[in-house]
């Protein structure tokens, strides 16, 4: 049906008490408003009684059925009477139907509105639920893994040797554009002002140290959780809601070994070395700029490794594949535990994103507090 | 009667993988017409091309006089808001309510008020029995519901052509027998045109008006229904009809 096509004219036949609203076209959504404004024009009359006739009406569709219940209803609670004489017989079903009042009523459902010390219970309430399936969570995984290391064959290592090369060599230009550049604005920046005391030389110094110890593991970390975490948790989620998940419970595995392991595995092992990679391009970024400001290159690698000890790189070591183990848990945790519709999918990655990156800097922040006390 | 599907010489292929070739018919105004054939066969296929989702590789299918395949974005605008279409699975939109979800073509297309699109969407809801459940989810509905409340759908804007992907499977008897009935009732009383993938017998032979069958990358036959089930001599559509009774 085209719209420019569809029209909707009136006419008016009065008489002492009844006014005749004669209606001839179209009675369809392309005329909805026509037929209000037909309504309207009558009641402006004052009639007492309104009689419409429809027998000049050569399209219907249910929005203009709709909509000429809706114009009879509200004539008449303007005035006593407002009749439709019968429509044509094809329509009476669905006419029954559209009059009938309880179509109304059919279910708008009450918005719960949770005020004051209600909202306070129902976060707790949700706190500890998230809090009771996290237990529940890390516990499946530690008895996962006490499987694990009692049958180590029980551990699909193809799957585990797939996500290694997810995480790992696929993540090496996303590390090289970051740490590169990262490297070479910390060396840019701290030359500004190291210059004025005229200690230059200790770029390379503080560059190494800042990267090793602290900014290699939190830059890979943060690349993980954009690139891997909201992978593992949209994927997962996905299942969830094609039922896959139940698929294979029933079929007898378990999704932890099955689904989470060989991610956590995976991406516990090869954090250390993407955060390895992140220093090594780092630190080329401040060689560039150091190179830049005439030093040569024994005395850049020399005053590099300076202030650095194995122990710095043990615990950068330790510490990436806590963040990866982390990084990879939250993802597999919220796709397990999303709900089953689409939008759970985007709602679980944004919170892998969020949790993520708060517990990988409050990891980092307790790690760093641990090493200063133990003097590391 | 005027025809609102006019398909001539079409020829649907994948690169040098042939779907279906040469094929010929037309769907009237107020006529019920199945796709039937075996599984596989490309009658979702087919329907992908009536509705303009994919390009065939030749040949014309004309919508109410307009080449869907040679429409402009605009032209396919147009034809789209002519059409209703119910996917094989549903495909609600997971995010809304069935009621949103009927509600959407209404409040885009037809610039509805709020009110009147919700008591419009409540209708649609209602033919399909369905108007109890308006404010769930997809995720919180059996799978025959999905079907049914896509059905809804696709009646939303009152199309005058729909098309239907198997809209009885997964459906309990009686639901199916309503949605039969009402399929047949909106034919006949609104003058819709409906395009039914269906292996229903009971569809086929109660409510189509005219049906074609796919085999072997041709329309091995068509026809009124109580043609094809008695006066065609092609052998797979005898064992068509002889399995499904």
């Amino acid at each position: 049906m085209d719209s420019s096509t569809a029209t909707l004219s009136f006419s008016f036949v009065e008489t002492p008490q009844q006014l005749h609203l004669q209606l001839s076209g179209a009675i369809t959504r392309f005329t909805w408003r026509e037929i209000s404004r037909a309504f309207q024009a009558a009641l402006q009359k004052k009639p007492q009684q309104i009689h419409v006739f429809t027998a000049d009406v050569t399209e219907w569709d249910t929005v203009g059925l709709i909509q000429l219940k809706r114009c009879l209803e509200r004539a008449q609670r303007k005035i006593a009477t407002c009749e439709l004489e019968p429509l044509p017989e094809h329509l009476h079903s669905l006419w029954s139907m559209v009059s009938d009042p309880s179509l109304k009523q059919a279910v708008i459902p009450e918005k719960q509105t949770f005020k004051g010390l209600e909202r306070l219970g129902q976060v707790i309430a949700q706190f500890g639920t998230s809090l009771k399936k996290t237990i529940e969570y890390t516990g499946e995984i530690i008895a996962c893994f006490g499987a694990f290391l009692r049958h180590p064959k029980s551990l699909d290592f193809k799957k585990v040797l797939f996500y290694i090369q997810d995480v790992g060599p696929n993540s090496i230009p996303l590390t090289f554009l970051i740490g590169l550049l990262f490297g070479l604005i910390m060396a840019f920046q701290s030359a500004g002002l190291l210059k004025s005391f005229g200690a230059e030389i200790y770029v390379a110094n503080l560059v190494s140290v800042a990267l090793v110890k602290e900014l290699g593991p939190l830059l890979m970390a943060i690349i993980l959780t954009g690139r891997i975490a909201s992978a593992y948790a949209a994927e997962i989620s996905a299942m969830q809601v094609n039922q896959e998940v139940d698929a294979l419970k029933v079929m007898g595995l378990d999704p932890i070994p099955y689904l989470v392991l060989p991610r956590l595995v995976a991406t516990a092992l090869i954090a250390p070395f993407v955060a390895l990679f992140m220093d090594v391009f780092g630190l080329l970024g401040c060689g560039i700029v150091m190179r830049a400001e005439g030093f040569s290159r024994p005395v850049i690698i020399e005053q590099m490794f300076t202030f650095l000890s194995f122990g710095d790189f043990a615990s950068s070591f330790i510490k990436s594949m806590i963040f990866g183990f982390l990084i990879a848990g939250i993802g597999c945790f919220q796709g397990l535990n999303s709900e089953r519709n689409a939008a759970a999918v985007g709602v679980a990655t944004t919170q892998t994103m969020v949790m993520c990156i708060v517990l990988v800097t409050s990891t980092d922040g307790l790690f760093t507090t641990l090493l200063f006390y133990l003097g590391v | 009667m005027k025809t609102v599907i006019n398909v001539e010489h079409l020829n649907i292929a994948y690169d040098d993988f042939v779907v279906l070739e040469d094929a010929n018919f037309s769907v009237n105004q107020g006529e019920v017409f199945t796709i039937l054939g075996g599984s596989g066969c490309g009658k979702t296929t087919l329907m992908r091309h009536l509705i303009g989702l994919e390009h065939a590789k030749s040949g014309s299918i004309q919508i109410d006089g307009i080449d869907i395949m040679q429409a402009t974005a605009a032209s396919q605008k147009i034809i789209h808001q002519s059409m209703g279409v119910m996917f094989q699975s549903g495909a609600l939109l997971s995010s809304l309510t069935l009621l949103e979800n009927v509600m959407l073509p209404l409040t885009t297309h037809a610039n509805l008020p709020h009110n009147l699109a919700v008591e419009c969407a409540l209708l649609k809801l209602r033919l399909v029995q369905l108007e109890k459940h308006a404010h769930f989810y997809p995720a919180n509905i059996s799978g025959g519901m999905i079907k049914r409340a896509a059905i809804a759908r696709a009646m939303a804007l009152d199309a005058h052509i729909i098309f239907l992907d198997e809209p009885s499977a997964g459906l309990d008897p009686i639901s199916h027998h309503e949605l039969d009935h009402l399929i047949a009732d909106l034919a006949h009383n609104l003058n819709i045109s409906f395009v039914i993938i269906t292996h229903e017998l009971a569809t086929i032979t109660s409510i189509a008006d005219r049906a074609i069958i796919l085999n072997n990358k041709k329309i091995a036959a068509q026809g009124t229904v109580s043609h094809l089930m008695n006066e065609v001599d092609d052998p797979f559509v005898k064992e068509f009809f002889r399995k499904k009774q």
